[in-house]
């Protein structure tokens, strides 16, 4: 806009939207204070679909084919976690082959959605470099810059696509979970097809890993300082012995210094002690840690959260790449436990990476993998259940009620990328006060570098929009900034 | 002589009416490697290395300036999109050059979607064009098109 007719001396708001290289639409404002400084950054989503609306009255036998349907990218995520709540509701332990065959499907959704992340829509930034033309910055340029890499990122989200094809019968949408188990067995046709394929993804993480952290010491390193670093608590699902964890597992709470501030949550078929809030001005909801309040409950999921949880992994190379994690992003005031950082997302995402590939190969080697029965009998479950299973951006709880005769009268969604909105809010509005130089000059223009840092800030979070409103919808973003008074004084969208 | 085989791509929807016509018709490709998918993605440029020949089969919303019968095009590579899990079939032919080296010959079966609301049901117009849909699919398979 013109800077001449701009009324820049008062307070303002810029608008980032639609944010690119996401899952969803969204968008970002800057309000101004009446000396144009920043006042507050802040990520709206703007949809809206409804799910826990029109599932009520369903079976809850329906929940996993339904809620699937929420996403593209992560339905096998929901399809946990409704199978998990119809475990109990339905009183039905999975089989132990069933539980493995579970958790070898998830390994193999997140691999192939942080395989979507980290190469085709993060990696652009920084490889082809944050001034670079946006026209360019998309995997077309990518495989112009780097065809090796791109190849490999391919290569790796095919490799998850086809082994969840094989193992569900579909790549997305499977409806293969089940209350009780999972529909049918691995054959040996797939099993042996997995491994085959398993030198190549290593291969192709390994490359990214050379590719990626060498420039955290170098171009990424204000990034890295700048993009939502900040202490808050971390959740994630842990083994009994506090190991990373893709399967059932119970819930840790730490805290930014590695102090576990709960343990054991969600035991009781509740998530009491996570509280939402909601706000006029998005329609993704605000979780939080109930017992420290709306700001300071806030905490993080996903990769990173589950990395600063774990004790360990538990697998040779993912524990190297861990210790190496940790000694890289882990705050002295951790003792180096730690990750502050929403920059290292895409750093834990690579170490995510490797510890679903060989846990894939821990899984296939295990004899229980191939023998015994897929599903259980019911026994008569409860009326209300919560179904939690580790989705690639984080920790996703299905609740359920029913009645009598298994007709669901209550469904409470919380998503993992919900579950980050405080965190992805105070991220923005850290990069805006890095980023932006205050006050701003009266010809004030919205950079092009600036706005695909604010929407990079996002990107760390690798959020789905779709998921966290239960919202259909296009992808992008809108930046706007607003004076004091909510006028739009300027505003970026990218088509 | 009968032309190899090749790879038969269908897209879309098939809870949306008439989107679900690229489902359907590629589904009855006999003698194809058929591909079933929502959307076009990325590693689906990995799936083309393997043929020599692939055919995209898609609903398209009729309008006055679009054809109402089902027509068959020749495609080719296209690779100016910014998007990255979302592509047309002319930009997953341009990723397989540009990462494989590899250009398959590629054509479009394009099917006249008049409906698209929710449902499985296809719109009285859209089945009354199945069997020219169908001719041109055997045209392809046949390799005369």
């Amino acid at each position: 806009m013109s800077g001449a007719e701009s009324p820049l001396a008062a307070g303002r708001t810029i608008t980032v939207a639609p944010l690119t290289r996401i899952e969803g639409h969204g968008r970002i404002t800057l309000q101004l204070d009446a000396s144009g400084r920043l006042a507050q950054a802040r990520f709206h989503v703007d949809e809206f679909r409804g799910f826990e609306s029109f599932c009520l009255g369903r079976p809850y036998g329906e929940m996993g084919a339904l809620t699937a349907r929420i996403c593209g990218i992560c339905p096998v995520s929901h399809l946990l976690a409704a199978g998990r709540a119809g475990d109990r509701l339905l009183g039905a332990a999975p089989p132990p082959a069933a539980q493995r065959l579970r958790t070898l499907l998830n390994l193999a959704q997140i691999c192939q959605s942080h395989a979507l992340s980290f190469f085709h829509l993060s990696s652009p930034d920084w490889l082809l470099g944050w001034e670079s033309d946006p026209a360019r910055r998309n995997l077309f340029g990518l495989i112009a810059a780097d065809p090796e890499l791109a190849r490999a990122g391919i290569g790796l989200r095919r490799f998850g696509q086809e082994l969840i094809e094989r193992l569900a019968g579909r790549r997305i949408h499977a409806g293969w979970v089940v209350p009780g188990g999972v529909r049918s067995g691995i054959t040996a046709t797939t099993r042996r097809w997995i491994l085959q394929q398993l030198p190549e993804a290593r291969a192709s993480v390994q490359l990214a890993l050379d590719r990626f952290v060498p420039l955290l010491d170098g171009p990424l390193q204000r990034e890295l300082a700048s993009f939502g670093s900040f202490p808050s608590l971390f959740l994630a699902l842990v083994a009994p012995d506090g190991r990373w964890c893709c399967g059932d597992g119970s819930l840790r709470l730490v805290d930014s210094l590695g102090r576990v501030v709960a343990d054991g949550l969600c035991e009781d078929d509740d998530i009491a002690v996570l509280a939402e809030r909601t706000e006029h001005w998005s329609a993704l909801k605000f979780p939080y840690y109930r017992p420290l309040g709306y700001h300071e409950g806030l905490y993080r999921v996903g990769p990173l959260a589950r990395l600063n949880v774990c004790t360990a992994i538990g697998t040779p190379w993912a524990d190297c790449e861990l210790a190496a994690f940790r000694d890289r992003h882990g705050t002295a005031a951790s003792g180096g436990r730690t990750a502050i950082a929403s920059f290292a997302y895409h750093h834990a995402r690579l170490v995510e990476i490797v510890a679903c590939l060989e846990g894939m190969e821990q899984l296939l080697v295990h004899p229980a993998l191939l023998r015994g029965p897929v599903r259980a009998v019911g026994r008569g479950g409860s009326r209300t259940a919560l179904g939690v299973s580790e989705a690639p951006r984080g920790t996703l709880f299905h609740h359920y009620s029913v009645d009598v005769n298994g007709l669901l009268t209550r469904v409470n969604l919380l998503i993992a990328t919900g579950q980050n909105n405080l965190a992805m809010n105070r991220t923005v509005d850290q990069i805006a006060r890095e980023w932006i130089p205050w006050p701003l000059p009266a010809a004030v223009e919205i950079a092009e570098p600036l706005l695909n840092r604010l929407e990079a800030g996002i990107r760390c979070f690798d959020p789905c929009l779709s998921c966290s409103t239960h919202a259909a919808g296009l992808m992008p973003l809108r930046v706007t900034l607003l004076d004091s008074g909510g006028q739009v004084l300027a505003e970026r969208t990218r088509p | 002589m009968s032309a190899p085989p090749g790879l038969v791509i269908g897209i879309g929807n098939s809870l949306r009416q008439d989107d679900g016509l690229g489902l359907l018709v590629a589904s009855q490709a006999s003698g194809a490697v058929v591909r079933l998918v929502h959307q076009l993605t990325p590693e689906l440029a990995a799936e083309l290395v393997s043929v020599d020949r692939v055919l995209f089969v898609d609903a398209w919303g009729v309008s006055p300036w679009t054809t109402p019968h089902p027509c068959l095009l020749p495609l080719e590579a296209d690779g100016t999109s910014a998007m990255t899990h979302q592509l047309q079939p002319a930009q997953v032919l341009a990723l397989c050059a540009a990462l494989y080296q590899h250009r398959p010959r590629a054509a479009l079966l394009l099917l006249p979607a008049h409906a698209l609301g929710h449902g499985t049901g296809l719109s009285a117009a859209a089945a009354a064009e199945l069997p020219r849909a169908r001719v041109l699919l055997r045209r392809w398979l046949r390799g005369d098109a």
